[in-house]
């Protein structure tokens, strides 16, 4: 998945999964918890949509809050999290 | 002596920093004195916590995300002296008032009622707590308390932490919220009991693979959808539930839960009313000094307590009672929905009035919601007004407030 299609799906599971009011402030840029006023709630239903239905897999080690910060710092780890896999496929 | 995440730490580690703690003037004289603090590190938290107790101080524990302005407003609320943001050498000081009463634990109220208010409960009363609650809990020294919730509140700090190192086993703290990590945390401690959320555990019991399960989970604060604790008890050895307040502490635990309105037995150092299952009534709770209003209602059945709803929250609809939760349920099971909430208006004329806000996935009709409601409900207890809304309003500690929801009038 391109970064640029990852942004989309962020996108999606936040405007119909999670119907959030403040997709309007949704850029690269924005901020999970004072931009677009995520809570903690929030994030842990933002990770089971990414996991159960788009089939990232994310990791089971503690997760840095920074990654977690904008959208942009999301895509970056969720493009991250497909490397490896993609290194270890082609072993 | 207890994890935090993945950092053990000892007894030596724990006496190690009392001493650092005996060396700043502020905290080795803390005795009568209120110490609000506001901190990222859970051992340094705990450590100061315990260490507070034992000199016969009194603290105010603030959840780890409250900014600085906000920790300083609440500590001021609960006449703290000083503050700790962040930072034990630099207290902010507050105020050099005397209060009336030290040795306490400052909690705040859920608020669900109106504006949030402190609740000093000395740290005896807290003794008493966890003596009666270690003496009911089914699990022994060998079972791991894994606390995946804040250890700011009573919930994580008396029944999680304190309660599993009562009990001579060493509790796992979680600060990290990664459902996957909590997970893996759980492989690691197989015989567990796990203190968390409904809305984590929901979260981890969708996520649970391989065949693992749940050895014990622990629910509290808020009544989990039917739906929800079916799925939490296929993956799990056994459900317990808890019931109390910010006042009385925990006052009643279940311990193998079927039905979520089954708070379960009251613990042997309280003595808890409610009325019967005919003719529900207010939960009160008398301990050795005091009676407790909860303004919550209930019933008790063969030894069981069970919740009905927040007293304020029942919906007299001429003159017959509707729970709040018993419609939530049935809506809830709609598979377009995804939350529910039910309230109620009062109509100048015809009096209260079933109403409902729902969250979907995909549009409903809402002649067709109302068909849904009367396969399983009484007429009365089918909401008149269902209102789709992108987000149901939760209180900042992310729980409903049916009567602010049900303030506005029925047109």
């Amino acid at each position: 998945m391109t970064r640029q299609e990852i942004v989309q799906v962020i996108h999606d599971i936040l405007q119909d999964q999670l119907e959030l009011p403040s997709m309007k402030a949704f850029h690269e840029d924005a901020r999970l918890n004072e931009d677009l006023y995520m809570d903690s709630i929030m994030i842990l239903q933002l990770i089971l949509h990414l996991e159960v239905d788009m089939g990232f897999d994310i990791p089971d080690e503690m997760l840095v809050p920074k990654d977690f910060r904008t959208v942009g710092s999301l895509a970056d780890f969720l493009e991250r999290k497909q490397e490896p896999a993609a290194v270890e496929g082609s072993v | 002596m207890f994890f935090v995440n993945d950092q053990y730490y000892t007894l030596d580690d724990l006496e190690e920093q009392y001493t650092v703690f005996e060396n700043i003037p502020h905290l080795k004289e803390c005795q009568n004195r209120r110490l609000a603090v506001c901190m990222q590190d859970a051992f340094q938290w705990l450590a100061l916590c315990l260490f507070v107790r034992s000199k016969g101080g009194s603290i105010v524990p603030l959840h780890p995300t409250v900014p600085k302005e906000g920790a300083i407003r609440m500590a001021n609320k609960a006449g703290s002296h000083f503050l700790l943001y962040e930072n034990i050498h630099l207290p902010i000081h507050l105020s050099q008032q005397i209060n009336e009463k030290e040795g306490v634990l400052v909690q705040m109220s859920s608020g669900t009622t109106g504006d949030p208010k402190c609740i000093e409960r000395t740290w005896e009363s807290i003794e008493k707590e966890l003596e009666s609650y270690v003496s009911v809990l089914p699990a022994d020294n060998q079972t791991t308390s894994v606390v995946a919730c804040p250890t700011t509140h009573s919930y994580g700090l008396i029944c999680g932490v304190m309660a599993c190192i009562r009990r001579g086993a060493e509790p796992v703290i979680l600060t990290n919220m990664n459902p996957k990590y909590v997970l893996k945390k759980l492989k690691e401690h197989p015989k567990h009991i796990l203190y968390g959320a409904p809305a984590l555990l929901h979260t981890l019991t969708r996520l649970i693979r391989d065949g693992q399960r749940f050895d014990a989970v622990m629910t509290s604060g808020t009544l989990m959808p039917a739906g929800w604790m079916e799925a939490l008890k296929k993956a799990s050895n056994r459900v317990l539930q808890q019931y109390g307040c910010s006042e009385a502490g925990c006052v009643a635990i279940h311990p193998d839960v079927c039905d979520t309105r089954e708070m379960g037995y009251p613990l042997p150092h309280v003595k808890v009313e409610a009325g019967s299952i005919q003719n529900p009534g207010e939960i009160l709770i008398h301990d050795s000094e005091k009676t407790i209003y909860t303004k919550d209602l209930g019933y008790i059945e063969n030894g069981v307590l069970s919740f009905l709803a927040r007293m304020d929250d029942t919906i007299n609809v001429a003159g017959l009672n509707v729970y709040p939760q018993e419609v939530e349920d049935v809506l809830m099971e709609e598979p377009r929905i995804i939350e529910a909430v039910v309230y109620k208006k009062v109509h100048p004329l015809s009096g209260e009035r079933v109403c409902a806000q729902y969250v979907c996935s995909e549009p409903i009709e809402e002649q067709e919601l109302r068909e849904w409601c009367r396969d399983y409900l009484a007429p009365y207890q089918v909401p008149l007004e269902f209102k789709k809304v992108e987000e149901i309003e939760k209180l900042p500690n992310g729980k409903v407030s049916r009567k602010r929801l049900g303030e506005g009038v029925l047109a």
